[in-house]
């Protein structure tokens, strides 16, 4: 079994306007359908918690800090999970079962490189 | 986590927001509603982000911990922003400070305050789906069948009359409170005859606004500021009505179909509504006043007791009808009342009465005066008479479900006739 790293971008979260609640509420339960079926699967490692909005960036030889946003919302940064997949194609095919979707998100599906100690 | 279903977070997610928004306004006061409503926003956002990998024990608290924190954050930036010279002043708040356990009470002034005397009774209704019940400006607008940016622009007029109030309206205040209590309880009527109808909310939002509109009447009934017999009877009349929706309206096809009374499979009603519409019923002859709301629930509470239309105690209906015409004369009312009377009577006495009445050419537009023609002659066996006059009612239908209601019946009688 090999990790790879979920990168979502933009969706329901950073959408403008936000959706109404409702709309907010339905698109909620079909992430905790799609997160829920993934950790039943035992596919989702225990990863860092959700992000909070905004943030700061460095940037530069000089350094320069910026307030967050840093991009469109549609490439902003809105959540990480790491998986457990048997090949990149299946992870690219639980990444297709995400309802981010909707909402102009994309997922980015990356492999974690498998560190070994003392090598 | 367990799975949960969309409806049901929908739901959540709307109520909660009126919520919230009803909350955050008084911590901001009226004049900041936009904020209100953007920080209610931000939080179900910070909801939708964080629940779908662990869902709170207790939702509503995690929202209000979270729209807290976040108003706080707000009175803050302004406050740097401006210097110390802010006109919030986060001291003040400190004093009236942002209570869970004040939710409902907050929902109350909310609720007073949409139901401001310068707006028109369906914008005041329109303004409590807003931001007492959380709907979407489109879904307000379902519910009114009207243009997404006409109801926009009558909701940010009607907005700008809540804020340019000055303050949230306070229900305990009494001589005033007493009147506008009156126009509360009237746009909750409103939204739930909204909701009830087909013909006047879209099948999509319409189940939606009926229990938004029992949940409303009964927080009126069970709250200290405006109980009272005028609010229990219109708790009773959202509860004995709206128990019979389950059987009211059937999904056929991928279309919704209405089932008129007689066709209604009882066993559909749901029992625990038409138990509390019948507790509220009896608390609210508590006193002398006898309201509308009254009358039409002691009419609903007929018919849910009735084991069947045969059985249906009609004299008293009857009785009921006679007195709600003598504070309510609409071509509706004298409609249902010869209707009624028609089941005593029979069908010949119903079918004089209704070609009789009083301002019938008002009711030419209303799909339900030409049913109850064609119900008539039906029962006469006056086959001919009946369809004409189903073919009329179908001109005038206004919805998909209306229109099946008079195909479905002027195919049975086409096949009676053999």
């Amino acid at each position: 079994m090999a990790k790879f790293m979920f990168l979502f971008r933009g969706g329901g979260i950073t959408v403008q306007p936000p959706p109404p609640p409702a709309e907010l509420g339905a698109h909620l339960a079909k992430w905790t359908a799609w997160v829920g079926g993934l950790v039943k699967a035992g596919h989702v490692e225990v990863g860092p918690p959700p992000l909070e909005n905004g943030g700061m960036v460095v940037r530069g030889t000089s350094k320069t800090v910026t307030d967050g946003p840093y991009a469109e919302a549609k490439d902003l940064v809105s959540g990480i999970v790491v998986v457990t997949a048997s090949s990149l194609a299946e992870a690219v095919e639980l990444a297709r079962g995400c309802p981010i979707y909707e909402y102009d998100g994309s997922v980015e599906v990356r492999p974690l490189r498998e560190m070994h100690a003392g090598r | 986590m367990t799975a949960r279903d969309e409806h049901a977070l929908a739901v959540l997610f709307r109520q909660e927001s009126g919520r919230l928004v009803a909350s955050l306004t008084r911590f901001f006061g009226v004049g900041n509603l936009h904020l209100a409503e953007d920080v209610a926003q931000e939080t179900l956002v910070a909801a939708l982000e964080t629940w779908s990998r662990e869902f709170p024990p207790n939702p509503r608290a995690w929202l209000f911990h979270v729209a807290k924190n976040r108003a706080r954050d707000v009175v803050r930036r302004q406050r740097v922003r401006r210097g110390n010279d802010d006109p919030v002043d986060p001291d003040d708040l400190a004093a009236d400070p942002m209570r869970e356990q004040d939710g409902d009470a907050d929902v109350l002034r909310m609720m007073f305050s949409c139901c401001h005397p310068s707006l028109t009774e369906d914008t005041q209704t329109a303004l409590i789906l807003r931001l007492v019940c959380g709907f979407g400006t489109n879904e307000v607008a379902l519910a009114f069948f009207s243009e997404p940016a006409a109801m926009e622009k009558r909701l940010v007029r009607a907005k700008k009359v809540l804020a340019d109030e000055g303050r949230l309206f306070e229900p305990t205040l009494h001589d005033e409170a007493r009147e506008r209590a009156a126009a509360v309880m009237q746009a909750v009527y409103l939204m739930f005859d909204a909701g009830y109808h087909s013909a006047v909310a879209a099948e999509v939002v319409r189940l939606d606004v009926a229990s938004e509109a029992i949940r409303l009447a009964l927080l009126l009934a069970n709250s200290r500021a405006t109980t009272g017999p005028a609010a229990h009877a219109l708790a009773a009349l959202t509860c004995l009505h709206g128990a019979r929706i389950p059987a009211r309206s059937v999904a056929a096809g991928g279309n919704h179909t209405l089932v008129p009374l007689e066709e209604q499979n009882r066993a559909h009603w749901d029992a625990e509504l038409m138990k509390l519409g019948m507790s509220h019923l009896s608390e609210s002859a508590s006193g002398a006043a006898l309201t509308v709301f009254h009358l039409e629930a002691g009419i609903a509470a007929q018919h849910v007791v009735a084991a069947s239309v045969e059985m249906t105690h009609w004299a008293e209906i009857v009785r009921l009808y006679d007195l709600l015409y003598a504070k309510k004369p609409t071509p509706v009312v004298a409609l249902s009342r010869a209707i009624a009377r028609s089941r005593i009577f029979g069908p010949e006495s119903g079918l004089e009465e209704i070609l009789g009445l009083e301002g019938r050419e008002r009711l030419d537009a209303y799909p339900f005066y030409w049913a109850a023609l064609g119900d008539l002659a039906i029962r006469q066996g006056k086959k001919d008479r009946a369809a004409e006059w189903l073919e009329r009612g179908l001109a005038c239908a206004r919805t998909d479900a209306e229109r099946d209601l008079f195909l479905r019946r002027i195919h049975s009688v086409a096949a009676s006739k053999g």
